[in-house]
């Protein structure tokens, strides 16, 4: 009796959608009907499939699109009256008392704990995700203004290592003149916690200056560093005393470059890497516990060139640059994936990811690139997309935004069209230097020791606030931690915080700042 | 992998800081629905661009309507019935994408992140379910695609559709009778 069938009622009952009364009817039925059974059984066939239909994962550089878009909505809605104020009418007889519970109510509202700032490190050269971006987006705000406070400045000697946190530490590298050292500092105090000899101070040559290049890594409680010699160490963070250490030149073939070593060491689960350079490997991967050599590969010389972690069709590659190519790499064992020439023979030459598949190279002084990696038959292989001058001349290593490029091509910053490399703008302001990013917003400190905050937006140059922070000149990108700006000079070494213009109304929606001020005047 | 949702209490502790204007809360929501978001929208476009295009335009306008959203529902729902409403209108708008077939062959950047093993390539099962998908009407596949790729409840796919609780159950069974026929190669063999 085909009206007595559950069918109708199967795909509900697979889904849990069906009362309890109408469930218990249709078990019972599929227990005596074989007719039912088969049919719910291929449901459940069906549902199986469903259920493995595949999930796609967008570009990654779709969040950024978003986020500029979001950017240009605020600052629209910031030169618009607020309509999403809390309803405080401004009648002339608002009083003071009425002033004072509203301030109450703010101080309050400043000290609750979810509005603080969270913890946030800085762990290597050019952050944790090797972008050049601070992981806190959410500090420097359009609509309240912003002011730079030097938190603490102390003196350190000559380097170009730029300073790395966590746990409480900002780590960096300097020469006294007669030593070089590791050395860290509290990161809220700037009180030094301690030293570590790395040996006789690398003299400056040939225009460059005294001291260590290579910004160490912090992971793991242990400081992983590069001497200028190519003395490679772990340090224990806490103490600073030596875990082990490895000589690059002596122990591995690597020769020296010009100017010494300058490579920073990146960490891929249990494997410390480090550009080596020449016969005995373009890159090397060495136990991050014990120092051990694990693998080494290719046969490029390097110069100043540090190599990065890269996400590629879900798998996690190494891609560093050799002076004649790029290469992608298997991290665990140092396998070539795939290579790419350049030729550059460039000086510093880091690459950018500028989205899921596209990285940049400065490959040489005077060039600039754009690859695209692929992936067919399973070979990986990349391909040039543009080959133009657009961000030449410079040792800073730009950052990519929202489909651009930011940074410094010879004395002028740029913002170059990351699909085209065609310049959008250039700026003479403010000045010749290294860059970061926090949020939308660049980091920048000059080689003449000021600090500036500028937006990055391809409409122009707009800088929100300056300080002229050291005494002298300064050669190392800014990092960003716990809501501070970390940077140091061929002299000194700084903590910056960034504080709002008007911290009464420049966070918090509900709160008119204007409205505030009136009411206090009164 | 993609991100675990969290519970709807801290969910509604993201929005909160999203409606104060706090981005990194944002960009937390934004990782949690991305995979789903840009997954519906290729199913119901068919076009990896268009989808693209359409996930930062619901993120987009998620972000600017927060407001409206009065926390009775999960945050999901809310995205998932904004996001169908400009796919509809976007179908509306260019009739073309109807008759567009799904690109099968996937440029590098589009992954799986179904598989622990994202190195492999996508198996043939994988394949034939994307393509069992496809010869769904635009009618089925809008209630296939908030049942298995948003995980909506019935009543859920109801108000977003605007039909009835009935309605979604008979969608959804002949959902799965194509599915099964479709596929009935690998039941007869492995499954």
């Amino acid at each position: 009796m085909i009206s007595l069938h559950v069918t109708s009622k199967l795909t509900a009952y697979l889904h849990k959608e069906l009362s309890e009364h109408a469930a218990r009817r249709v078990e019972m039925h599929l227990q005596k009907c074989e007719s039912c059974l088969a049919h719910f059984n291929e449901l459940e066939h069906a549902e199986k499939a469903a259920l493995q239909r595949p999930l796609f994962a967008p570009d990654e550089d779709l969040w950024t699109r978003i986020e500029a878009g979001i950017m240009a909505h605020n600052r629209r809605a910031s030169t618009t009256p607020s309509t999403r104020r809390v309803g405080v009418s401004w009648a002339p007889g608002f009083s003071l008392a009425s002033a004072m519970v509203l301030l109450i109510v703010a101080g309050w509202w400043w000290t609750r704990p979810d509005l603080q700032v969270q913890e946030d490190i800085w762990p290597q050269w050019r952050g944790k995700n090797q972008d050049g971006k601070a992981q806190q987006k959410d500090v420097v705000k359009f609509d309240g203004g912003i002011e730079l406070k030097i938190a603490w400045k102390k003196s350190l000697g000559s380097g170009y290592s730029s300073v790395s946190v966590a746990d409480g530490r900002a780590v960096t590298m300097f020469s006294d003149s007669t030593d070089d050292y590791v050395a860290a500092f509290d990161a809220k105090s700037g009180d030094e916690l301690w030293r570590f000899k790395i040996g006789p101070t690398y003299k400056g040559h040939d225009g460059s200056h005294d001291g260590p290049m290579s910004t160490p890594l912090l992971s793991g409680g242990t400081v992983y560093a590069v001497g200028p010699r190519g003395q490679l160490l772990a340090l224990d963070i806490k103490t600073g005393k030596e875990r082990w250490s490895t000589r690059l030149v002596q122990e591995h073939r690597a020769p020296e470059p010009f100017y010494g070593f300058a490579t920073s060491p990146i960490i891929d689960d249990d494997v410390l890497i480090v550009e080596t350079g020449g016969q005995g490997g373009t890159i090397s991967g060495f136990r991050k516990d014990t120092g051990a050599l694990v693998w080494s590969t290719g046969d490029d010389s390097v110069k100043y060139h540090s190599p990065i972690r890269f996400q590629f069709a879900g798998q996690t590659q190494l891609v560093c640059a050799g002076n004649n190519y790029l290469y992608g790499l298997e991290p665990r064992k140092g396998k070539v994936l795939w290579r790419y020439r350049h030729d550059g023979h460039g000086e510093s030459i880091n690459p950018v990811v500028v989205n899921q598949k596209q990285i940049f190279l400065r490959q040489s002084w005077e060039k600039t690139l754009l690859v695209e990696l692929k992936r067919e038959d399973r070979q990986y292989f990349a391909e040039k997309v543009w080959d133009k001058s657009a961000l030449k001349s410079s040792y800073d290593t730009p950052i990519s935004h929202a489909g651009y490029l930011y940074g410094f091509s010879s004395r002028l910053l740029k913002c170059v069209d990351a699909g085209t490399g065609e310049t959008v703008w250039k700026s003479t302001s403010p000045g010749d230097g290294f860059t970061m990013m926090v949020g939308g917003f660049l980091i920048i400190v000059t080689k003449q020791g000021t600090l500036h905050v500028v937006e990055a937006h391809p409409e122009g140059y707009n800088e929100l606030a300056s300080l002229e922070l050291f005494d002298g000149p300064a050669w190392s990108p800014p990092s960003f931690a716990n809501g501070r700006i970390y940077a140091r000079s061929l002299t000194q070494i700084a903590c910056v915080e960034i504080v709002d213009g008007d911290r009464a109304g420049a966070d918090v929606d509900i709160w008119d700042s204007e409205a505030l001020r009136f009411a206090i005047a009164y | 992998m993609p991100a675990q949702l969290p519970d709807v209490e801290e969910e509604h502790r993201l929005i909160e800081a999203c409606q104060r204007g706090d981005r990194g809360a944002f960009e937390q929501i934004y990782r949690l629905y991305e995979e789903k978001v840009y997954s519906l929208t290729y199913y119901l476009c068919k076009q990896h661009e268009t989808a693209k295009d359409l996930t930062q335009q619901a993120f987009l306008k998620a972000y600017t309507s927060l407001d409206s959203f009065n926390f009775e529902s999960r945050f999901g729902t809310w995205l998932y019935r904004l996001t169908m409403n400009l796919c509809i209108d976007e179908r509306r708008k260019s009739e073309r994408m109807q008759l567009l077939p799904i690109e099968h062959a996937r440029s590098p950047n589009f992954t799986s992140t179904e598989s622990a093993d994202a190195d492999a390539l996508r198996n043939e099962f994988s394949d034939a379910v994307e393509g069992a998908i496809t010869k769904l009407s635009d009618t089925l596949r809008s209630a296939f695609v908030l049942k298995y790729v948003a995980g909506l409840s019935y009543t859920e796919i109801s108000e977003t559709l605007g039909c009835s609780v009935g309605t979604v159950g008979s969608r959804l069974n002949s959902c799965l009778k194509i599915l099964a026929q479709e596929l009935k190669h690998f039941n007869d063999g492995s499954s």
